[in-house]
């Protein structure tokens, strides 16, 4: 299919290859234009991302995109008080004086500290991430955020998904899985990365017969469809996994050695002091050779020749193997004592550990296009849910032990990293990566989204950032750029500097992090805010300077489904990179935001530091590469990188014509750990070190650090809300991604608000319906939420028998206040007003906020 | 595109010329010069750019950044060194264009190179 390449206003009746955004999935899509006006979007058959299909938030975009609330010309408030429900006064103001005005701030900021200086972003629009990024490296600050994004959903699944599997997120491999089982994930059923390609995938893999098991608090869209659905207290997962693993290992002892051997630090000798026994010489780790009867550098010991087991004694060090102490470490979750932590009766967990053991097919292989690699049909996976607690990572980590014991990590059938291993576009060699060892032979990824690595870790310091990511160093999102106690954290740390200045880019952060007050006390203490939008949300209203901002169905992005670890679909088949361009003109004087910061960063004087970081961000080579001395378009940025990476005949205008170019995976590529020689951690001997490293510089300072979080064996750590015992406090709070929306930004669509409307449950409270008929509630009643604290929120109750006896559920991210989205204002429940935002209440080792809260449900009136 | 003016002032060598700056240890082996472009947070701590620095023929990159922190101080090693031998895995180097690392050389050949540094922003979100 040939595409229109440019845009008209007359007699045009064409179909435009672009990208979508309605959520981070970016699906690729055809846009019917008529006339200059958008009548229909659809999936883009012709692109492996989505593959024709669309779902219906991206069907829905064009009623955002002519929303007659959009903004359409630049605002500058004219009241200087800020703060909820204060009228900005906004005033409209040309370009010219707002780019000046922003310029001026800038140049001061720039010239006195540019770490005074936070840009934000939403993760919505991927398209962002470049520019803004860039932006804010040229200018020098390193104090960049995503609001919500990762600090409730990323630090702990992206960072362990990247050690453990080289990528963003992890999936089942839908083409040969057999047994799949989800915890607190929805992928394939609802939004997110590569959402509709593994909607698509899901489905087909349910046909043909894959079971699904779905352990949730929730029966909602990847339950509902799932063979089988396993409630759960909420934020238990990790004690029901690693039950499951006990089964596994030492009750069935069905777990695949080899694997262990070759692909894990399973087989590396532990000391009495948690850490590595190593070589003398090199400081490699040793193993025990079963062969010569001795310990050797794990790098001259053939893996079958490694032991998995016994006690040693090397050089008068009593020491045992990773999984040696696995193993005995795991015999404390005994499938009774999980049973007390979850509710999940114990023979059912015995069942499914003996199920997804046994399923798992352990030495088998299968052939694939020729090539003979491992077959493991099973795959455990996590998300937002299950990590969206204090105990994020061994919560994430505990799931992904499942498949590492028997061998089903990136192997054919089993649970796969998103693309973590390319070999190229084969006609320029460009775009090649793939995961190799590092540090004690571990896994480093070939490929992340930014320049914090899994791994190896960086080295912990006295920080200077103010998301004190610098001394917290797994933390990707920080809370302390809005937490209650940010100003006490940067005085422990002698924080020499404080924000002055926020550049915002379509995050509301106002609803995405935490309580309102909270974040709005944050926000009023800059001196400056300038807010790129769509709409005057609730966060908009407390910046100084709005622009409007083009859409995606008017904006230009070179590499909507890159790097491919983000949303690009994981097995066989095509490789496949697409681009967004505009399909319609900007209304009013809507200005795009990539050339708005290179207009800024051309009049602050630091243009050539913008130039050299996208040079950085890229990967452009000579001679694309953008030169110090140049000013460029984004237009020019966007076709320097298509002909950097696919060659001069492939620069923008080829792309506008033809929308994406594909070329074919291997099964090298796609089932790539077999032939990869990196290992991936059973045993985190890494945060011993880091824990000590961490203490002495927090604790001298009065920041305690919890050592149970650091242990380097994976375990279970209840939440704060299952110490509640409070009366009367008997429901575990906790939010979900509605299907139908994407975070706050969608609910002012008025067809999706519409579909949200019809749904019982998007913009109620779900009860489980015994349980809050027992306490006298009806369905449809208005209700009060209470926390131990005095943090409340009110809305319609559901009753409903999809939802554990225990679970109050919150569909995210509804009750808007604002006026500048009347069709969301008043819509659902707001459920971050819930929430503590703190250190005390954040993952001390990933910085993840902790999503649940223990409540009081109380009735506030009859039914209307 | 077009063109915007970035002329240089006093480079190094001037500099070194003048004993405003002590000669490294390598200067007197066979060598050329390297252009160095710091960028973003590093473009503060030099008051040129590019600086321009005399190699020896045989020089690595780290030879480059250990000489760079001796003109430029603490503030420039604290935030390109993690530790003494690696390099904060945010900077990221380029010679004449292409991404190198601490090991590789430069491989001057009385051919005046450009080495550019910049530390990149290292924080993502979902």
């Amino acid at each position: 299919m040939n595409f229109a390449a440019t845009i008209s206003n007359q007699n045009d009746d064409s179909w435009v290859a672009s990208a979508c955004a309605l959520c981070y999935g970016t699906c690729s899509i055809v846009a019917h234009r008529v006339d200059g006006t958008i009548v229909k979007i659809e999936g883009n058959p012709e692109s492996t991302i989505g593959k024709g299909k669309l779902c219906g938030k991206g069907v829905s975009g064009l009623m955002s995109h002519y929303d007659p609330h959009r903004l359409t010309r630049p605002m500058r408030r004219t009241n200087p008080r800020k703060g909820l429900d204060v009228d900005p006064g906004w005033k409209e103001i040309s370009w010219e004086e707002a780019l000046d005005e922003i310029s001026t701030v800038l140049k001061r900021v720039r010239a006195d500290d540019p770490r005074k200086l936070v840009v934000q972003r939403t993760t919505t629009v991927t398209a962002s991430r470049v520019p803004f990024g860039t932006f804010a490296t040229g200018f020098g600050t390193p104090n960049t955020s995503t609001a919500g994004g990762g600090l409730h959903c990323g630090n702990g699944a992206h960072l362990i998904s990247g050690m453990m599997h080289a990528s963003w997120s992890i999936v089942p491999d839908f083409e040969r899985c057999n047994y799949a089982i989800y915890f607190g994930a929805s992928k394939g059923h609802s939004a997110g990365h590569a959402s509709t390609s593994n909607i698509g995938l899901a489905a087909d893999a349910r046909a043909r017969g894959m079971k699904m098991v779905v352990v949730d608090p929730m029966c909602n869209f990847a339950s509902a469809k799932a063979t089988e659905w396993v409630p759960l207290r909420v934020g238990t997962d990790a004690a029901l996994a690693l039950a499951m693993c006990n089964v596994m290992v030492n009750e069935l002892e069905i777990y695949d050695a080899e694997y262990l051997k070759a692909k894990t630090n399973g087989p590396y000798l532990i000391g009495p002091d948690k850490r590595y026994v190593r070589d003398a010489e090199s400081g490699e780790p040793l193993v025990w050779d079963s062969a010569e009867g001795r310990a050797r550098r794990y790098t001259s010991v053939p893996s079958a020749n490694m032991s998995l087991e016994g006690q040693y004694t090397v050089a008068g060090v009593a020491c045992e193997p990773a999984f040696q102490l696995l193993r005995e470490h795991l015999r404390k979750f005994s499938v009774e004592m999980a049973e007390s932590a979850t509710t999940v009766p114990a023979a059912r967990i015995r069942r499914l550990a003996e199920e997804f053991a046994r399923e798992a097919q352990i030495g088998s292989t299968i052939v694939i296009e020729g090539v003979t690699v491992p077959f493991r049909p099973v795959a455990a996976i996590a998300f937002r849910g299950s990590q969206g607690h204090m105990n994020s990572v061994y919560n994430f980590l505990a799931v992904d032990l499942l498949n590492q014991l028997v061998g089903a990590a990136d192997v054919a059938g089993g649970c796969l990293g998103f693309n973590p291993a390319c070999n190229g576009y084969p006609e320029t060699g460009r775009l090649k990566y793939r995961p190799k060892p590092g540090p004690d032979g571990l896994m480093v990824t070939g490929m992340w989204m930014g320049y914090h690595y899994p791994y190896p870790l960086g080295e912990p310091r006295l920080p200077t950032n103010l998301g004190l990511q610098d001394l917290l160093v797994i933390g990707m999102t920080s809370p302390f750029l809005a937490s209650t106690d940010q100003e006490a954290m940067w005085e422990k740390f002698d924080i020499p500097y404080r924000p002055e200045v926020l550049i915002n880019f379509g995050a509301n952060l106002l609803m995405s992090m935490g309580t309102r007050e909270t974040v709005a006390k944050s926000l009023e203490s800059y001196k400056f805010i300038v807010s790129f939008d769509l709409f005057l949300t609730e966060t908009s209203n407390f910046a100084d300077i709005v622009l409007p901002d083009c859409d995606y169905l008017q904006s230009l992005d070179s590499r909507s489904s890159f790097p491919f670890i983000f949303g690009h679909p994981a097995g066989m088949g095509e490789w496949c990179w697409g681009i967004r361009q505009p399909v319609t003109d900007p209304r009013g004087e809507q200005r795009r935001f990539a050339d708005v910061l290179l207009e800024i960063a051309e009049r602050v004087g630091f243009a050539p530091d913008m130039n050299a970081a996208i040079n950085g961000f890229l990967g452009l080579q000579p001679p694309y590469r953008l030169q110090p001395d140049q000013v460029y378009t984004w237009e020019e940025i966007c076709d320097r990188e298509l002909k950097n990476n696919f060659g001069a005949e492939h620069g923008l205008e080829w792309f506008k014509e033809h929308g994406v170019i594909k070329w074919k995976k291997t099964p090298d590529e796609v089932y790539w750990r077999a032939t990869t020689d990196a290992r991936v951690p059973v045993y985190w001997e890494f945060l011993v070190d880091l824990y000590e490293k961490i203490r002495a510089i927090a604790e001298p300072r009065g920041l305690s650090i919890p050592r149970e979080y650091y242990e380097p064996l994976v375990d279970f750590l209840p939440c704060h809300s299952h110490y509640c015992d409070r009366e009367g406090f008997d429901f575990y709070a906790f939010y979900y991604r509605d299907t139908v929306h994407t975070n706050s930004y969608t609910m002012e669509n008025p067809w999706l608000d519409e579909a949200a409307r019809l749904d019982p449950y998007s913009y109620s409270i779900v009860v489980n319906r015994r349980e809050g008929e027992r306490r006298g509630l009806v369905h449809g009643e208005p209700i009060r939420v209470e926390t131990e604290t005095g943090r409340s929120v009110e809305g319609r109750v559901c009753l409903s028998e999809a939802i554990h006896p225990e679970g109050l559920g919150i569909a995210a991210l509804a009750g808007h206040w604002g006026d500048g989205m009347p069709v969301a204002k008043g819509k659902g429940v707001f459920f971050n007003e819930l929430l503590e935002l703190d250190w005390a209440h954040v993952s001390p080792v990933n910085l993840n906020l902790d999503l649940c809260v223990k409540v009081k449900v109380t009735r506030v009136g009859a039914v209307s | 595109m077009v063109t915007r003016d970035t002329s240089t002032t006093q480079p190094a060598r001037e500099r070194e010329r003048r004993g405003d700056i002590d000669l490294p240890p390598w200067r007197l082996l066979p060598g050329t010069d390297v252009r160095v472009w710091l960028f973003g947070s590093l473009s503060s701590l030099a008051s040129e750019r590019p600086l321009t620095l005399p190699v020896p023929d045989s020089a690595r990159v780290e030879q480059v950044l250990v000489e760079l922190g001796r003109l430029l101080g603490p503030q420039f090693t604290e935030r390109v060194f993690a530790s003494p031998d690696k390099k904060m895995c945010t900077c990221r180097i380029f010679l004449d264009g292409l991404p190198v690392e601490l090991d590789d050389s430069l491989h001057s050949s009385h051919v005046t190179r450009d080495l550019e540094l910049i530390l990149l922003t290292a924080v993502e979100g979902g």
